[in-house]
C-alpha cells in the first residue's frame, strides 16, 4: 500500500471513522459468525436465573473460587518472575525473559500430568497449584512488559531518591496493573478449563467443576441449553476483563521508546536469580523434562536402553503425527495471518479510545469469541457454515483458519492494541495533517513500528490455532490434526509415542517464539545502578 | 582546605562506538554553581547520571566531598548514598504517588521515621507553594506545579549536590523567571552545589556561577558566566569553536 | 521498514488454503474409536477397495461425544456417510433421532440378535467389557478383589478401588443398563452407598486404569481395552470378570456400532465399508490390536489374552434400546449426584 494524499475535500477523519467502522465490522462478522446460533442463550437471563438452585449455585460459586485461587497462585509466581526476567540485573537473566512465553504454550493437561507423574499429587490443591502454574506466564509476561516500558527517569528517580528499596516499589506500582490483568486473564482461563479439574479429582477430595455443567449439555447435542448454561460463566468473565480493563487503564507512567535499565540487587541478586530459576523450572522445565524422560519410558514403540527406546518414540511420532502435524501447521499459519489482516483496526481502535467504561467494553464485545464456550462456538461454526450458501467452504481447510481465527484474533487484538497505544500520537496527527489516509498511517507507520509485535500477534494466534482441540473435532477440515492426534494416543496410553509426539508439539509451538527471538536478537544487558 | 564537593579526573563514557565523554575534568567547590553548557548530544545528561551514579565511567573517577565515588566500570558509592540530587529533564514525576508521597517515600527509604517524613515533607512542599495539593498524583498538576514537585523531591531530601538537568528547557521566559526564583530561594536555604546543563545562555545566566563548556568530549576551562553569557552570540560561539 | 499490506497477506491465505485442498473423499466416516485401532481399519479398506476414506476422530477428554453432536448439528447437510461409535447408547440416539438409515449387511449374520437393531439401522461388532482390572503385588494375601458388582459399595473393598464417573461414556452406559434392570431408585441407592463406603470417583476409565497403574489403588472397574494397555505397558496387573458367581448377572458387553447416516452422499461406498467393518476378519484385527476388543461373531481366532464370552464368562443380558431410551433421564440423575 502506498502512502497517498487524501483527495481535496475529503476529510481524512470522517474516512477515518468509516474505514475503522468497516474493519470493526468485518472483525466482529468473522469472530461473532459463529456465536450467532447461541448468543441469545449465551447472554440471556435465563441462564443467570438458573444459579438459583442451590446445587448450580454452590457449584459455580466454588468454580469461581476455585478460578480465584489459579489468578492467585498464577500471580504470586508469574509477577515476580516478570520482575526478575525483566529488569533484575544478574547473569542469565536475558535467557529467563526468553523462557518466560514458553509454558504458556503447553497444553495445561500436559504440566498436570508431568506434575502428577513427579510427585502423585492429586485432589483440588493439586489442580490449583497446576492451572495456577500453566497460566503463571500471563502475568510474568504482562509484568515484564509493563516493566520494559517503565519511564526511564522515574526510575532513575527512585533509585537516586531512595535506592534499591524505593526503586523496587515504583517498578511493583508499575507492575501492579499488569499483574492484576496476567491474573484476571487466567481467572478466565481457568474459570473455562475443566480437563485439569477432571484429571486431578480422581483420588482423594473429589470436587467437580461449573465448566461440567456445561459439558453435560453438549452432550445431548443441547447448544442451546449448553449456552444457557454457559451464560454464568460468560457473565463472570466479561465482568472480570470489563473491570480489569477499566482499572488497568489508569496510567502508570511510562511509554518510552527506550528500556530502562536493569537494577542491580547487590547481595539480593543471588536470592533474585535462584527464584527466577526455581519457577522458570516450576513452570517450565519440570514438565518438559518430565515429558522428555518419559519419550524413553517403557511402552509400545522402541526396546533396550532409554536412549534407544526415545528414539523410536520421535520417529515413531514423526512417521505417525508428522502428516497431522504439517496439516495443524498449514491451519495455524492460515489463521495466523488471518488474525494479522483482522486485528489492527479495533486494536488501533482500543488504543486511541480514551480509557473507561466505552474501551473496556468495546474489549469484552471483542474478546466475547474468547469468553464462549469452544465446543459452542465450533457447533455455532457448523450451524453457520453448513449451508449450500457456502459450497465447499465448509469442508475446506479456510473454514478452520477461518474459525480459529475468529476465536484468537482477540488475543491478537489486545496485544496490539497494547503496543500501538506505546506509540506518541504526534506521528498520526503529522500524518493526518499531510493529508495520508488513516489506513495507510495504520498499515504503513504504525504496523511498521511495531511490525515484531504484529508478527508476534499472529504466531500468538497460529499457536492457540495449533493447540485447539474442542474445534479441531468439530469442525471438518481441522480434525486430522496434532491436537487431535495427541489427546486421542493420551487417551489411549499414556506411553512414550504420547511423550514424544508432546515434545515434537511444544518444539512447533515454541517456534515463532523462538524465530522471533533469533530475528530481534539477545538484548545485552543494561549496565546501571 | 576542604576537599571540593566534586572532583571529576579524565572521565570517558563511550556508548558502542560513539564516544560521548572523552576525558572529563571538573573540579567544584562546596556550594559552588556550575553550568556545563554544550550542543545538543554533546554528553551533557551523560555527565549528570554518571556523576549522580546512575551510569559507570569507562575510564577516570569521580570524587564526591573526597570519597571515591565511581571508578572506571565501577559504581563505587551507589547513587543514593552520595548526597546527591537531580532533576530530571523530564521531571521523572511517580505517576502513581500523590505530591505527598514523592516526598515522604523516599525519606522513609533513608531511615527517617514516619512522623518525622511527615513533617519535612510538608514543611517542603509548604515552602514550594503546593502544600494544598498534597493528595493530588502527577497526572493532575499544572506543568508549573510538576516542576516545583521534581524540585520539591530533589531538595526534601538536603542533597549537598543538586543536579539540574534543562529543568526549564520547555518554559515561557516569565515561568522560567519563576522558575529561577524559586531556586535562588531553596538554594539559599539548603546551600547545595548546583551544576545545570543547559544550552541556552538565558538560563545559564539566571544560574549564575561559572561555565563550562562541553566539546568534543571534554570541558574547557570554567569562564565566569558574566561575559560569556551577556549574549547570544558570544554564548554560541564558545560552544561551537 | 515495509510492512506487507492487507491483500496481500489474504492472498497468501488463500492460496495456502487452495494447496491445502485435496482429492474429495469416497468414503467419509466419523469414528469415536480410538484413532490408534481404528486408523488401520480405514486404510485397510482404502487398499482393499481403492476408494478414498476419509476418518474424522473423536477424543476421550470430551467424553467422545463430538461426532454425534456433528452429526447431529448437520442434520440438515449430512456429511457423514457413516458412523462408528465405540459405544452403542448414542447410536441408538442417532436413530431415535431419525438420523440414520437401514442396511442390512451379510456381514453381520453371526453377530448375536441382542447387538442388531431390529430395524437394521444399527449393529454391533466388537465389544468392550465392563473388568475389575487389579494390581496383583498390592493386593494384600489371601484377599481377593471385588467379584460381584455390589461389592464395589462395601467398605471392605471401596477404600482401595475406583471407578469412573458416570456421566459419560461407558461408564454411564453401564448404570443405565443398571438402571432399566434393577430400578433408577435402586442405583441410585448404590452410588450413594459406595461413595459412602468410601469408593473413589474419577473422570474417565483410563484416569482410572492410569492410577492403578500408578499404585494409588488396587483396583478399579474399567474397559477391557483400558486393562489391556495396562498390561500390555507391563504393569503388575491382572483382569476379573464381575458376576459370574451362578445366577449372576453375568459382565456388561458394550458392543462398537455402525451405522449408516440418513442423506448418506455415498451410500454405496457407505454400504461396502458395513460390509468390510462388520466382517469377522476386521474383528479379528481388533481383537489383536491394543485394544484387545471381544469378537461377536462365532469362530473368531483371537489372542489368548482376550476373554471371550460363553467360553470364558458369561455375558449379562441387555435390552439395548430400553437402556438407551432412560439415558437422557439417567445422566441428568447421576449429574445431581455428582456434579455438585
Amino acid at each position: 500500500m502506498r502512502l497517498r494524499a487524501a483527495s481535496p475535500g475529503a476529510p481524512s477523519l470522517r474516512y477515518g471513522a468509516a474505514w475503522s467502522a468497516c474493519g470493526l465490522l468485518a472483525v466482529l462478522a468473522v469472530a461473532w459468525l459463529p456465536l450467532l446460533p447461541t448468543l441469545p442463550a449465551l447472554l440471556s437471563f435465563g441462564g443467570l436465573s438458573e444459579l438459583a438452585e442451590p446445587r448450580l449455585r454452590a457449584l459455580f460459586l466454588r468454580t469461581a473460587a476455585f478460578a480465584a485461587g489459579s489468578a492467585l497462585i498464577a500471580s504470586l509466581v508469574g509477577a515476580p518472575l516478570g520482575l526478575i526476567a525483566a529488569r533484575v540485573r544478574m547473569r542469565g537473566a536475558e535467557v529467563l525473559e526468553l523462557l518466560l512465553p514458553l509454558p504458556l504454550l503447553l497444553p495445561p493437561l500436559l504440566i498436570a500430568q508431568s506434575w502428577h507423574g513427579l510427585t502423585g499429587m492429586d485432589g483440588m490443591s493439586s489442580a490449583l497449584f497446576c492451572l495456577g502454574l500453566c497460566y503463571a506466564p500471563l502475568p510474568a509476561l504482562l509484568v515484564a512488559r509493563a516493566l520494559a516500558r517503565q519511564g526511564i527517569g522515574a526510575h532513575q528517580a527512585a533509585v537516586l531518591a531512595g535506592g534499591r528499596r524505593l526503586a523496587l516499589a515504583e517498578m511493583a506500582r508499575c507492575a501492579a496493573p499488569a499483574a492484576v490483568l496476567g491474573g484476571a486473564l487466567a481467572f478466565l482461563f481457568t474459570l473455562t478449563d475443566f480437563a485439569v479439574a477432571d484429571y486431578f479429582g480422581a483420588v482423594g477430595e473429589k470436587f467437580t467443576v461449573y465448566s461440567f455443567e456445561v459439558f453435560t449439555h453438549w452432550r445431548e447435542s443441547d447448544y442451546r441449553g449448553g449456552a444457557r448454561a454457559a451464560a454464568p460463566l460468560v457473565a463472570l468473565a466479561g465482568a472480570v476483563l470489563f473491570f480489569t480493563l477499566l482499572w488497568g487503564d489508569r496510567d502508570v507512567g511510562g511509554g518510552g521508546a527506550s528500556r530502562p535499565p536493569r537494577l542491580g540487587l547487590g547481595r539480593g541478586n543471588w536470592i533474585a536469580g535462584g527464584l527466577g530459576i526455581a519457577l522458570i523450572a516450576m513452570v517450565l522445565v519440570v514438565p518438559l523434562g518430565r515429558v522428555l524422560y518419559e519419550t524413553g519410558m517403557r511402552g509400545p514403540v522402541g526396546e533396550g536402553a532409554w536412549l534407544a527406546r526415545s528414539g523410536a518414540a520421535f520417529r515413531d511420532a514423526a512417521q505417525r503425527g508428522g502428516p497431522d502435524l504439517g496439516r495443524s501447521i498449514v491451519t495455524g499459519l492460515m489463521a495466523g495471518a488471518l488474525a494479522m489482516v483482522l486485528a489492527p483496526v479495533p486494536a488501533h481502535l482500543l488504543a486511541r479510545m480514551r480509557p473507561g467504561a466505552a474501551r473496556s467494553l468495546l474489549g469484552v464485545a471483542i474478546a466475547l469469541p474468547l469468553l464462549a464456550p469452544a465446543v459452542g462456538y465450533g457447533l455455532g461454526a457448523i450451524l453457520v457454515f453448513n449451508r449450500d450458501l457456502f459450497g465447499n467452504f465448509y469442508e475446506s481447510r479456510l473454514l478452520p483458519a477461518v474459525v480459529l481465527a475468529g476465536r484468537y484474533t482477540p488475543l491478537a487484538v489486545f496485544l496490539l492494541a497494547e503496543r500501538l497505544r506505546a506509540l506518541p500520537r504526534s506521528g498520526e496527527q503529522a500524518a493526518a495533517l499531510a493529508g495520508i489516509s488513516q489506513p495507510a498511517v495504520l498499515w504503513r507507520q504504525r504496523l511498521a513500528a511495531q511490525r515484531p509485535a504484529w508478527l508476534l500477534a499472529g504466531g500468538l494466534v497460529l499457536v492457540f490455532a495449533i493447540r485447539e482441540l474442542d474445534l479441531a473435532v468439530l469442525l471438518p477440515g481441522a480434525n486430522r490434526s496434532a491436537a487431535v492426534r495427541y489427546y486421542n494416543a493420551l487417551h489411549f496410553a499414556r506411553d512414550n509415542f504420547v511423550a514424544a509426539f508432546g515434545a515434537m508439539i511444544a518444539a512447533v509451538l515454541f517456534l515463532p517464539l523462538a524465530l522471533q527471538a533469533a530475528v530481534r536478537g539477545l538484548r545485552p544487558a543494561t549496565e546501571t545502578a | 582546605m576542604s576537599d571540593p564537593i566534586l572532583e571529576i579526573r579524565g572521565l570517558a563514557r563511550r556508548y558502542g562506538t560513539r564516544q560521548v565523554l572523552a576525558g572529563v575534568d571538573l573540579a567544584l567547590p562546596a556550594g559552588a554553581r556550575l553550568t556545563v553548557a554544550g550542543r545538543s548530544g554533546v554528553g551533557k545528561s551523560t555527565l549528570l547520571r554518571l556523576v549522580a551514579g546512575l551510569e559507570s565511567p569507562d575510564a577516570g573517577e569521580i570524587r564526591l566531598a573526597g570519597r571515591l565515588a565511581s571508578r572506571a566500570g565501577a559504581t563505587v558509592l551507589p547513587p543514593w548514598c552520595r548526597g546527591v540530587q537531580m532533576v530530571f529533564q523530564d521531571l521523572a514525576l511517580w505517576p502513581t504517588r500523590s505530591v505527598q508521597r514523592h516526598l515522604v517515600d523516599p525519606l522513609r527509604a533513608h531511615g527517617v521515621p514516619r512522623a518525622a517524613a511527615a513533617a519535612r515533607a510538608t514543611a517542603m512542599l509548604a515552602r514550594l507553594g503546593l502544600a494544598a495539593l498534597v493528595d493530588r498524583r502527577p497526572g493532575r498538576l499544572s506543568g508549573g506545579e510538576a516542576r516545583r514537585l521534581a524540585f520539591a523531591r530533589a531538595l526534601v531530601l538536603e542533597p549537598q549536590l543538586l543536579l539540574l538537568d534543562e529543568p526549564f528547557a520547555s518554559l515561557d521566559p516569565v515561568a522560567r523567571a519563576a522558575g529561577f526564583e524559586l531556586l535562588e530561594e531553596v538554594l539559599a536555604a539548603t546551600k547545595a552545589a548546583v551544576v545545570m546543563v543547559t544550552h541556552d545562555p538565558a538560563e545559564a545566566r539566571a544560574l549564575g556561577g561559572g561555565v563550562a563548556v562541553l566539546r568534543d568530549g571534554a570541558i574547557s576551562a570554567i569562564q565566569p558566566c558574566g561575559e560569556l553569557c551577556a549574549n547570544e552570540n558570544s554564548f554560541r560561539t564558545a560552544l561551537e569553536s | 521498514m515495509r510492512s506487507p499490506s492487507a491483500p496481500a497477506i489474504l492472498a497468501c491465505v488463500l492460496l495456502a488454503g487452495l494447496a491445502a485442498c485435496g482429492r474429495q473423499a469416497d468414503l467419509v466416516v466419523y469414528c469415536s474409536l480410538d484413532r490408534e485401532h481404528s486408523e488401520r481399519i480405514l486404510a485397510l479398506f482404502e487398499e482393499r477397495t481403492g476408494l478414498k476414506v476419509e476418518g474424522q476422530f473423536d477424543v476421550e477428554r470430551n467424553k467422545t461425544v463430538g461426532m454425534v453432536n456433528r452429526i447431529i448439528a448437520e442434520r440438515d447437510r449430512p456429511r457423514a456417510d457413516v458412523y462408528w461409535n465405540n459405544e452403542i447408547a448414542q447410536t441408538i440416539r442417532l436413530k431415535d433421532l431419525g438420523l440414520t438409515q437401514p442396511y442390512f449387511s451379510e456381514s453381520a449374520r453371526g453377530i448375536p440378535e441382542d447387538f442388531r437393531d431390529p430395524d437394521h439401522h444399527w449393529t454391533g461388532f466388537a465389544a468392550r467389557a465392563r473388568v475389575i482390572l487389579y494390581r496383583v503385588d498390592l493386593l494384600p494375601a489371601g484377599t481377593r478383589p471385588p467379584q460381584r458388582l455390589d461389592d464395589l459399595a462395601d467398605p471392605a473393598f471401596a477404600k482401595s478401588g475406583a471407578m469412573a464417573q458416570p456421566l459419560t461414556g461407558t461408564t454411564l452406559t453401564h448404570f443405565t443398563v443398571l438402571s432399566e434392570q434393577r430400578g433408577a431408585a435402586a442405583v441410585l441407592d448404590w452410588l450413594e452407598r459406595a461413595k459412602a463406603a468410601g469408593l473413589s470417583f474419577g473422570g474417565g476409565n483410563a484416569d482410572v486404569m492410569r492410577r492403578v497403574c500408578e499404585g494409588d489403588f488396587v483396583w478399579c472397574l474399567t474397559d477391557t481395552d483400558d486393562a489391556a494397555v495396562a498390561r500390555r505397558n507391563g504393569n503388575p496387573v491382572a483382569t476379573l470378570h464381575l458376576d459370574q458367581e451362578a445366577g449372576g448377572a453375568g459382565t456388561l458387553l458394550i458392543p462398537n456400532t455402525v451405522c449408516m447416516i440418513a442423506g448418506a452422499r455415498h451410500p454405496d461406498a457407505a454400504r461396502k465399508f458395513l460390509d468390510f467393518v462388520l466382517s469377522p476378519e476386521v474383528e479379528a484385527l481388533l481383537a489383536a490390536s491394543r485394544s484387545e476388543q471381544v469378537p461377536l461373531h462365532p469362530g473368531v481366532v483371537t489372542p489368548p489374552e482376550v476373554g471371550l464370552p460363553d467360553r470364558d464368562f458369561r455375558a449379562m443380558k441387555v435390552d439395548w434400546p430400553a437402556a438407551a431410551a432412560l439415558l437422557k433421564d439417567r445422566a441428568e440423575a447421576f449429574a445431581e449426584v455428582f456434579v455438585r
